[in-house]
């Protein structure tokens, strides 16, 4: 049942290729005498870090720091995003302040968090909310600029304005990019969580440094992998969402 | 029902220098008229059709409908668009209950409505399809049943078979003109192609430069349902005097 569940989502290129992958990973780490662990090594550290509960609580702390960085991300970005695209205005006006943010650094920008937010909760969901935020709302802008003015048009005759013209055209219209958007600016919060974290030495960031301190590259590795396993999960639930409800905009 | 009429019509787009798309054009369309405008691209004919839509407004002049100047769309004027404008998210059912859905109708009447329409264009099977399902001549005739769904006084066509291939073209034309025949609906049609304007209007009016140039009264006998009227002396002569008019406008038909 789940393996041809997971043939019909899965390629059999795509298959191969990670079952390749992973082949030169193990026999690349055994030929070079652990000098990267082979993928066996840093899958038996993966389940030693959750066995021993050393996993659990960054995995907690993390979750909470990337939910609500990413909620409050797409609490802000997306109607900004939406206004930028709706408005010519709107996108003069705030389009210079998130073109500038977006192209700066969020991480030169940590240090000075720090000193502002402290190392509390509210340092974590600032990096967090920062990553994402202009990702969600240049991506939701460029859905909004892209809908179809035929179909605004269409909308208006037929007897929307205002609100439900924007209810009832604009937004079904943009739907596939605020997924889009939201896949994006997930996948961004889990960096943010992990950069902020390193910077103060706490949860995935602390150990990481201490796995690195005792040359542990194998669990180190092993939270890696937990960490894309993270977004890849996160991003695949969005895609199906965008499948499920937006999948008229693929065709 | 309602008469049309453009008194003076005036749009200037001052995008970049200004541009006037119509320049003073006037003419009237009498209750259950069906007149379509011809012209070369640019010859403001389009716009025509937006401002009697409500989607453009004039900047001198007025477009009258029941005597009334037009301010804004309204559920006695529909529109058939020449890209069809179908909302891809709604299936066939859907968009032609769009109208119904604006004006209040209650679910299970815009039901009803909808799929009326849906049969009359041919298309009962395909209420539950999305557009993106059809081909292009099915996608214009839902365009058609969401505009024919809100009951027009007025039904605006701006080059709706223009995206079509020749074949689904002369069907549409026909199955237009059987509706119209029927329902007396007043009739803006917007084309560039000669044939159809004679096959359809009661009346052609020529536009060139933001002008009305010419005003043909075309006398073929309703129904005109058959193939042969493109044959007659009669067609081939109104189609050369329109021609000659376009020319001079400079389309090079």
């Amino acid at each position: 049942m789940s393996v041809s569940r997971r043939r019909r989502e899965l390629s059999p290129a795509a298959v191969v290729g990670v079952g390749a992958l992973l082949l030169a990973w193990e026999v690349g780490g055994r030929a070079t005498g652990n000098a990267l662990p082979p993928v066996s090594d840093v899958a038996g550290a993966l389940v030693s870090l959750y066995a021993s509960g050393a996993m659990l609580g960054p995995l907690a702390g993390g979750l909470t720091r990337l939910g609500l960085g990413f909620l409050a991300a797409v609490a802000v970005g997306v109607p900004v995003g939406a206004a930028m695209g709706a408005s010519d205005a709107a996108d003069a006006t705030l389009g210079t302040y998130v073109a500038v943010l977006f192209v700066t650094s969020v991480s030169s920008l940590l240090p000075f968090l720090i000193l502002l937010a402290g190392t509390g909760l509210g340092f974590h969901v600032s990096v967090v909310f920062l990553f994402a935020v202009f990702h969600v709302a240049l991506t939701v802008r460029d859905g909004v600029r892209s809908v179809d003015p035929g179909l605004l048009r269409a909308g208006r005759v037929f007897g929307a304005d205002g609100a439900t013209l924007v209810r009832q055209v604009l937004l079904p219209a943009s739907l596939p990019f605020l997924l889009a958007a939201l896949r994006v600016g997930f996948v961004r919060a889990v960096k943010g969580v992990v950069v902020a974290e390193l910077w103060i030495y706490a949860g995935f960031g602390s150990l990481l440094r201490s796995f690195q301190q005792f040359s542990r590259t194998d669990a180190a590795l092993a939270v890696v992998v937990q960490l894309m396993l993270l977004a890849v999960l996160g991003s695949g639930l969005i895609r199906a969402a965008e499948r499920r409800y937006a999948g008229w905009g693929a065709r | 029902m309602a008469d049309l009429a453009a008194r003076d019509l005036v749009k200037t787009y001052d995008a970049g220098g200004s541009v006037r798309a119509l320049e003073g054009v006037s003419f009237d369309v009498a209750d259950g008229e069906f007149v379509v405008v011809v012209g070369p691209s640019g010859s403001g004919k389009s716009t025509l059709l937006s401002a009697f839509a409500g989607l453009v407004e004039p900047t001198a002049g007025a477009a009258l409908v029941g005597g009334e100047p037009v301010e804004g769309p309204g559920p006695d004027r529909a529109v058939v668009f020449q890209s069809f404008e179908l909302f891809p998210w709604r299936t066939a059912r859907e968009n032609v209950a769009f109208g119904l859905e604006r004006m209040g109708v209650p679910a299970d009447e815009r039901r009803e409505r909808a799929d009326r329409q849906l049969e009359r264009v041919g298309l009962a099977d395909h209420a539950d399809r999305y557009p993106g399902t059809l081909s292009g001549g099915q996608q214009q005739r839902v365009g058609l049943a969401r505009a024919l769904a809100v009951d027009p006084d007025v039904l605006l066509m701006d080059e709706p078979f223009g995206a079509l291939d020749a074949r689904t073209r002369a069907t549409q034309r026909r199955e237009l003109l059987h509706i119209w025949e029927r329902e007396g609906t007043t009739v803006l049609f917007v084309t560039h192609d000669i044939d159809e304007a004679l096959l359809l209007g009661d009346r052609v009016l020529v536009l060139g430069g933001g002008r009305l140039v010419d005003s043909v009264d075309v006398g073929f006998e309703r129904p005109r349902g058959g193939r042969d009227l493109e044959l007659t002396d009669e067609f081939l002569a109104a189609k050369r005097r329109l021609r000659e008019v376009l020319r001079g406008v400079g389309e090079s038909a």
